[in-house]
């Protein structure tokens, strides 16, 4: 039977809920996943993973995407605005030409970059 | 001139206000053939036109599939354009057209694009009114029976298998046997018949040939029909998702003009073709599949478009929209899926037979099989007059057919019927593109049914009909065919007139 990534990131969280183990868990988590040949979905299962864990912390995952690489004030003024609980994830992206882009949850956008301003003006 | 330009670009640029608010975001986590799987945007609604922006520029998608986690959707635009991770945003519309009365006489896509090279449609956007795609066909307190006849110009069909405005009407038959011929006259034949409200035409292509659309428009062009007509083309060169969107952008526009109290004709060619391009959708999009691999809702898909069909009251405007939905079958096989299917969805049905064809019987009209249960109330007087009698000569006629071979050993009763049924079948057949207009069937019809023909050669069945026509339109325009025209009856004086013009006639034939 084959296991979605779901499945498999739901059992990883609540075995984990339980057990002290931590290490023990994921290496048999990890063992699983190769048994059952599933090691290219790997990736789709952590993130799925981390999503359950941010929701079940009461936090958002936050991804901060910048045209350059920002000064570490810009940087920490940003992150201070968000919970402690958030999860988040910076990234470079010179595809908005500047600015910065806000996303929450991959659902909700703060976009503030010039890319997205100049795609309005032309639309 | 680049001044202008310039001047006018720099304005809008200083006048350009962006607010930074939260969105709804999509991300686009599956692409290929013409679907895209979408995550986020969890209060999408269905059938809700959503935006793609690729690098390329913006392509539109709609939602269609709204599961747990994600939406599936189907690419309206160039779908190698758009990429994973390509970010996806909500227009708050679900799909929908752009009518108006510019919209006749040209030649769209399903999304209201114009195919034809004339231009843009509306030159004023004021006129045009945005008509869902998908709409809730019209309730049953909104509606009332069909009363008035949409002639066809077919002998054959006007009198027996007769179709009323707000009717829905199937045209059934194997390739090649003349489903869109009847169409196509049909549509001609709206200019022949000014005793009743001018129809709004819209001939719906799914699926077919680009050169036998070209065709169509040709023939509606020349003989003048493309004044009140209007096509929607999806041909088999457009993506299933155009093809399978066409008999729904056509039903908008059709509701259209019912909604301004006209009466519009609705042409679907064909509905086999639109059930294989939602077929190849729904196994795109990962629904399970179903009997033949249609997905469990092909009935309702079909059942929701048709019943869109109706003869409105007269509180809701008097409009109607009568539907002719065209099925190819297989070596004549009714039973198949999609044909039993929409034969119960609509009023009945025209079927044609290749034996029938290929027998020189044209329209080859099966009379046995054809049926048509509401449009006898809305047929003219006049026309039932001739039609009840005409039926059951051939019913008659059909069952005494076997004898016909050895003819010479029958009584001579059976001769006469033979002989009868034989001239009133040469009589119902008809050209291509050629649909006679209602009083002269009438006068036609009587003559045959009340024995003038008899006497008359097979092979000059035709001739007779030609010339006694040009007869009446010479001598007795406006005491026989002007008078049936005005009052869609065959009164006693109108009678008496047809009567003895067909004994005068006889002498000089």
């Amino acid at each position: 039977m084959k296991y979605s990534p779901k499945s498999y990131a739901v059992a990883l969280s609540s075995v984990l809920e339980k057990s002290k183990e931590e290490k023990h868990v994921f290496t048999n988590f990890l063992k699983t996943v190769k048994k059952n040949g599933d090691q290219k979905i790997l990736h789709k299962i952590l993130d799925a993973f981390k999503k359950i864990e941010i929701k079940k912390h009461g936090g958002s995952h936050i991804k901060i995407e910048f045209a350059r690489e920002p000064l570490k004030d810009q940087l920490k003024s940003i992150t201070k605005k968000f919970k402690s609980q958030d999860w988040i994830e910076t990234s470079l992206n010179p595809a908005l030409v500047a600015g910065v882009r806000v996303t929450i949850d991959g659902e909700r956008e703060i976009d503030n970059s010039l890319a997205r301003k100049l795609h309005k003006l032309f639309k | 001139m680049s001044y202008d330009i310039i001047e006018k670009l720099k304005k809008e640029i200083e006048g350009f206000k962006h607010d930074v608010t939260a969105e709804n975001v999509g991300l686009i986590i599956e692409a290929a053939d013409g679907i895209a799987k979408i995550s986020g945007l969890s209060n999408t609604l269905s059938q809700e036109i959503l935006i793609i922006e690729t690098e390329a520029g913006d392509v539109p998608c709609l939602a269609s599939n709204l599961e747990e986690s994600s939406i599936g959707s189907i690419i309206l635009g160039d779908f190698e354009k758009v990429k994973i991770n390509d970010r996806v945003r909500q227009t708050g519309q679900v799909l929908s057209i752009k009518v108006g009365e510019e919209i006749i006489g040209r030649v769209v896509d399903p999304l209201g694009r114009p195919l034809d090279n004339k231009g843009v449609i509306f030159k004023d956007e004021k006129k045009a009114e945005n008509y869902p795609l998908e709409k809730t066909a019209p309730s049953v307190i909104d509606r009332e029976s069909v009363r008035t006849p949409v002639h066809t110009g077919l002998k054959a069909i006007d009198s027996m298998i007769p179709v009323g405005r707000g009717q829905r009407e199937l045209i059934i038959g194997d390739r090649g046997t003349g489903k869109t011929a009847i169409a196509l006259d049909t549509i001609l034949n709206q200019i022949k018949d000014p005793g009743r409200t001018q129809m709004v035409c819209i001939y719906v292509a799914i699926g077919q040939k680009n050169s036998k659309i070209a065709k169509i428009v040709k023939v509606l062009e020349d003989a003048g029909a493309m004044k009140y007509t209007c096509i929607v083309s999806a041909p088999a060169s457009a993506p299933a998702a155009l093809q399978y969107l066409a008999p729904f952008a056509g039903c908008a526009i059709g509701e259209y003009f019912m909604d301004k109290g006209k009466d519009a004709l609705v042409i679907y060619d064909d509905l086999s073709k639109h059930a294989q391009s939602y077929r190849e959708l729904s196994l795109l999009l990962r629904r399970p599949p179903g009997r033949e691999a249609y997905p469990g809702d092909i009935f309702y898909l079909h059942s929701r478009l048709l019943e869109r069909a109706a003869k409105l009251s007269k509180e809701k405007g008097d409009g109607s929209l009568t539907a002719l939905p065209i099925i190819e079958t297989q070596l004549g096989d009714v039973s198949a899926y999609i044909p039993t299917n929409v034969i119960s969805i609509t009023d009945g049905q025209i079927y044609l037979e290749s034996n029938l064809f290929y027998q020189g019987l044209r329209p080859a009209v099966n009379v046995g099989l054809s049926v048509s249960r509401v449009g006898s109330a809305a047929q003219t007087k006049a026309m039932k007059k001739v039609a009840g009698k005409l039926r059951l000569e051939l019913a008659q006629f059909r069952e005494l057919q076997a004898f016909v071979q050895f003819a010479s050993d029958l009584d001579d009763n059976t001769k006469k019927k033979i002989e009868r049924g034989e001239r009133l079948t040469e009589l119902l057949k008809q050209n291509d593109r050629e649909p006679v207009p209602f009083e002269k069937e009438v006068v036609i019809l009587y003559a045959g049914i009340n024995g003038y023909l008899d006497d008359v050669p097979k092979n000059r069945v035709k001739e007779f009909e030609n010339k006694f026509i040009d007869f009446l339109e010479k001598m007795r325009q406006e005491k026989v065919l002007g008078a049936i025209q005005k009052s869609n009856e065959l009164n006693e004086e109108v009678e008496k007139n047809l009567k003895s013009a067909l004994e005068e006639f006889k002498k000089i034939f």
